[in-house]
């Protein structure tokens, strides 16, 4: 046969890749060989193909393209991943377009028109991993909401809820006093503003005429004051061990605490101490037993636990306060000040810390067996020097909040009775047997209402290694114990924490091992000037025309 | 692109990189189509200098494939591609190619091009999970293949032995070929014409690869001399010295001209790299980086005038 006299690239790859297709080349059934498995990191279902992903399926496609030629039984599963609150917000901002909002929407309206956008959207990614040539085994396909692999995960929220894992417990949380709605930390945007830092003096009990200065640029804060903290090896302050102070205005005694949190540098370096207001003061709350002081309404305005000022605006009782207590002669002086402070992606309003209940998963038992594999070699990690970043990190390991106040997601299985206990379940219907067993009221299917919130996106990826071969609910059939443990992972520094030590986590509590063998992780890819490449700095090419 | 990205490190990403694919795809391509233009005759011999450089490029083959399996072992994937990418490019179509290549409208002798066949193929299976489809593609024209021998499921390459004496003997073979094109270049004389080459080696030298000096650099005749040969160029390579006479029909006085001119174009570059380091405005706000380039800039012109001076005092200036 005469080749042509230059290579056609685009005829031939197709040619070849629609043959591989029709006969199944790339599709793989347990047998005799070595089996040698890949999964995907599944990109968000919506999405589109980037540079990072590029790299990224390129390296699994030469690993596993690799591997088949040394005769291994090759399988690359792909899938894609429902992203909860990436997707959700891209649909309310199409709902937006159309004129539409979701707070007037029932949740089954709007998973509706989610449905519609990832049967829309969906899957052009997975077109575009084609175009590259993946040899994946696309008919395993799989997608984070499917039923099967939705069912693993509230499987897997039921057994760790049964074991004691999985907990309802309070938390701090970036609230939107405007939308009305907890926000992650990736939507906050933080704003360098000119602030006004306040003086003000708190009487000491039982000494005459003696006071303690803090400086605030809160001052309508101090309502939910429980302690002022200074620097034990501040010598200012070192005879007020064991002494109160007033709360200026409310007349609340609260205790000085010590604690080498505080920068004696900065103010008087004595702090206030608001434990409802603040994550810094959350946490020296926890430490030191404080009480907490919850002073805000959802909305922002002032309720009865303030005692004064209730039900006026947070921003107008800053105005106020500082007027009486100026007045009052507890205002010591006044500074300018730039400070930074968070403010809400979607509606601009300043991020109210407030605390609320949310679910979370106990992480220190689930955390050794994962941090000792990675130490002692038995998973390697491509390069080495990540094990550091690893180690750091599961030492310190925190308890994971779990739930998520979105609506797209795989929605918490526990139902709530009239007398504000739950249960969790599998379905309604289970519910209220388990509710009924262990009451001699006779609930109806009514009195239980399911918890709103869905669960971190990361609560389904964590067990996709396992989920993909159905090795939750059938934890013994014929894939799972062929193809895992998976062989090599190929996946991005940044999500480290967030995803690969959570599934050795889950590998571990759920098969007894690792889930993969090698961890490659590959790097950031940039431009010229050396910037990350992003969707939002608007530098990174259209990889498929480039191919093209 | 996966060429400059080795595991957890950041990659520049630039379109250059896609290029360098493309330029690839299109050297394999064409070499593909070079060796299925030979005719292939059962009549004649294999020449002698085919023998030696099958059995060079074997070595090198071996010694990357065993390479390549532990840059793979240990997830460097980068490090791989960069062997597979210098071997096809370097080693297989700048080198091998050219030394077995026949004379222009000359059949090739069978057993040459069986193995040059067989070589093509163990390259295409290395090049396979890099580059997918034109490997398959060429993996189908390059012989007879049932329907589903496709590369994909191809047995990969193993390593076989090889000499690190043969590598060692070959790599000075290519040193002092490319040290005489350098000759060629620099001293304009072009590759059509001849040349004779005199090589004063101090040991014994090994010369069952001299036949490829002969045929990559258009030579006359090799011969080996205990003296110096006057009135050469000459060139140092490891405990070798070579000696190419000067040709007769070079005009000298157009040669000292040429040299003269050069001096002079040198020196007034010096002087301008010069007047700009010992600006104290320049030196003081330029970046280091920039500065060194200068200086750099200026010894490699102090060196060339010492060749320049060399050469004029050859030719009796």
């Amino acid at each position: 046969m005469e080749i042509a006299k230059t290579y056609n690239p685009k005829e031939i790859e197709e040619k070849w890749y629609q043959l591989c297709l029709e006969k199944g080349y790339f599709n793989s059934e347990p047998d005799d060989r070595e089996p040698f498995t890949i999964v995907i990191p599944p990109p968000n279902v919506t999405g589109v193909l980037h540079m990072g992903h590029m790299l990224n399926n390129t390296l699994q496609d030469v690993i596993i393209r690799r591997a088949r030629m040394k005769g291994k039984n090759a399988c690359w599963v792909p899938g894609t991943d429902h992203a909860s609150i990436a997707t959700e917000a891209k649909v309310v901002g199409k709902l937006k377009a159309d004129g539409l909002d979701k707070k007037d929407m029932s949740r089954d309206e709007f998973l509706n028109h989610a449905w519609d956008w990832t049967h829309k959207h969906g899957g052009i990614i997975l077109e575009q991993l084609k175009k590259l040539g993946a040899s994946c085994d696309w008919k395993r396909t799989k997608f984070t909401m499917d039923e099967d692999m939705s069912e693993s995960v509230i499987d897997v929220f039921i057994d760790l809820y049964n074991k004691g894992y999985i907990y309802r417990g309070v938390r701090m949380v970036n609230w939107d006093p405007k939308a009305l709605t907890a926000l992650s930390d990736e939507e906050v945007i933080y704003k360098q503003v000119n602030s006004k830092l306040y003086y003000l003096r708190y009487k000491i009990d039982g000494m005459d005429d003696e006071w303690i200065t803090i400086a605030t640029t809160r001052p309508e804060t101090i309502l939910g004051d429980t302690a002022v903290c200074v620097h034990p090896e501040d010598d200012r302050y070192a005879s007020m061990k064991g002494k109160n102070i007033y709360v200026p205005l409310v007349n609340r005694l609260i205790p000085i605490i010590f604690d080498e949190y505080v920068d004696r540098e900065f103010g008087t370096g004595a702090l206030k101490i608001t434990p409802a207001h603040d994550i810094n003061d959350y946490n020296i709350g926890l430490k030191h037993n404080l009480k907490v002081i919850d002073i805000f309404n959802d909305n922002g305005t002032l309720n009865e636990k303030a005692e004064l000022y209730i039900g006026e605006d947070r921003f107008a009782v800053r105005k106020k306060i500082v007027k009486e207590l100026e007045e009052k002669g507890f205002l010591v002086k006044i500074e300018d000040l730039t400070n930074n402070v968070g403010f809400s992606e979607r509606t601009d309003e300043v991020i109210e810390p407030k605390l609320s209940v949310q679910w979370f998963c106990n992480m220190s038992k689930l955390a050794s067996p994962a941090l000792e594999v990675v130490m002692n070699d038995t998973i390697k990690f491509h390069p080495a020097k990540f094990k550091n970043t690893y180690k750091h990190w599961m030492e310190n390991i925190k308890d994971w909040c779990i739930s998520r106040q979105l609506w797209w997601g795989h929605q918490i299985p526990a139902y709530y009775l009239p007398d504000g206990s739950y249960v969790v379940a599998k379905s309604k219907e289970e519910a209220l047997n388990i509710a009924n067993n262990k009451s001699n009221n006779l609930y109806t299917i009514n009195d239980l209402r399911q918890d709103e919130d869905v669960l971190d996106t990361w609560f389904s990826s964590w067990l996709w290694p396992i989920s993909v071969f159905d090795g939750i609910r059938n934890p013994n059939n014929a894939d799972i114990n062929y193809y895992y443990p998976t062989d090599t992972l190929v996946t991005a520094p940044e999500i480290l924490f967030f995803w690969v030590a959570r599934m050795i986590m889950a590998g571990f509590e759920y098969k007894k091992s690792i889930p993969f063998k090698n961890v490659y992780l590959t790097g950031i890819v940039r431009d010229k000037q050396g910037r990350k490449m992003s969707k939002s700095l608007g530098n990174s090419p259209e990889p498929i025309q480039l191919i093209e | 692109m996966l060429l400059c990205s080795p595991a957890g490190n950041d990659l520049l990403f630039d379109e250059g990189l896609c290029e360098q694919g493309r330029n690839f795809s299109n050297k394999i391509w064409n070499a593909f189509r070079l060796v299925k233009s030979w005719d292939v005759s059962d009549n004649i011999e294999q020449p002698e200098i085919c023998k030696t450089s099958i059995e060079c490029f074997e070595s090198i083959l071996n010694k990357n494939i065993s390479t390549i399996e532990d840059n793979f072992e240990k997830y460097r994937i980068s490090d791989a591609l960069m062997s597979i990418y210098k071997l096809v490019w370097d080693e297989f179509c700048a080198w091998y190619l050219e030394l077995t290549k026949p004379a222009y409208q000359q059949p090739i002798d069978k057993a040459t091009y069986e193995k040059t066949i067989y070589f093509f193929e163990e390259l295409l299976k290395l090049l396979h999970p890099f580059m997918p489809f034109i490997t398959e593609e060429l993996w189908g024209n390059i012989g007879e293949r049932a329907e589903n021998d496709l590369i994909m499921f191809a047995k990969a390459e193993v390593s076989g032995d090889y000499k690190n004496e043969v590598i060692e003997q070959y790599e000075e073979i290519k040193e002092i070929v490319v040290a005489i094109r350098n000759l060629r270049n620099e001293k304009n004389i072009p590759l059509k014409e001849k040349i004779k080459l005199f090589i004063k080696s101090n040991n014994d030298r090994n010369n069952t690869l001299d036949s490829m000096l002969i045929k990559l650099c258009n030579i006359e005749t090799l011969e080996y001399s205990e003296q110096k040969i006057d009135n050469s160029y000459s060139i140092i390579n490891r405990a070798i010295e070579l000696f190419i006479p000067i040709s007769e029909n070079i005009n000298i006085e157009d040669e000292i001209k040429k040299l003269k001119i050069d001096l002079e174009y040198t020196q007034g570059f010096i002087n301008s790299v010069r007047k700009k380091l010992s600006n104290s405005n320049f030196v003081d706000k330029a970046p280091e980086s920039v500065i060194n380039a200068e200086k750099k800039k200026e010894q490699d012109a102090l060196d060339r005038i010492e060749v320049i001076k060399s050469q004029l005092e050859s030719f009796g200036n």
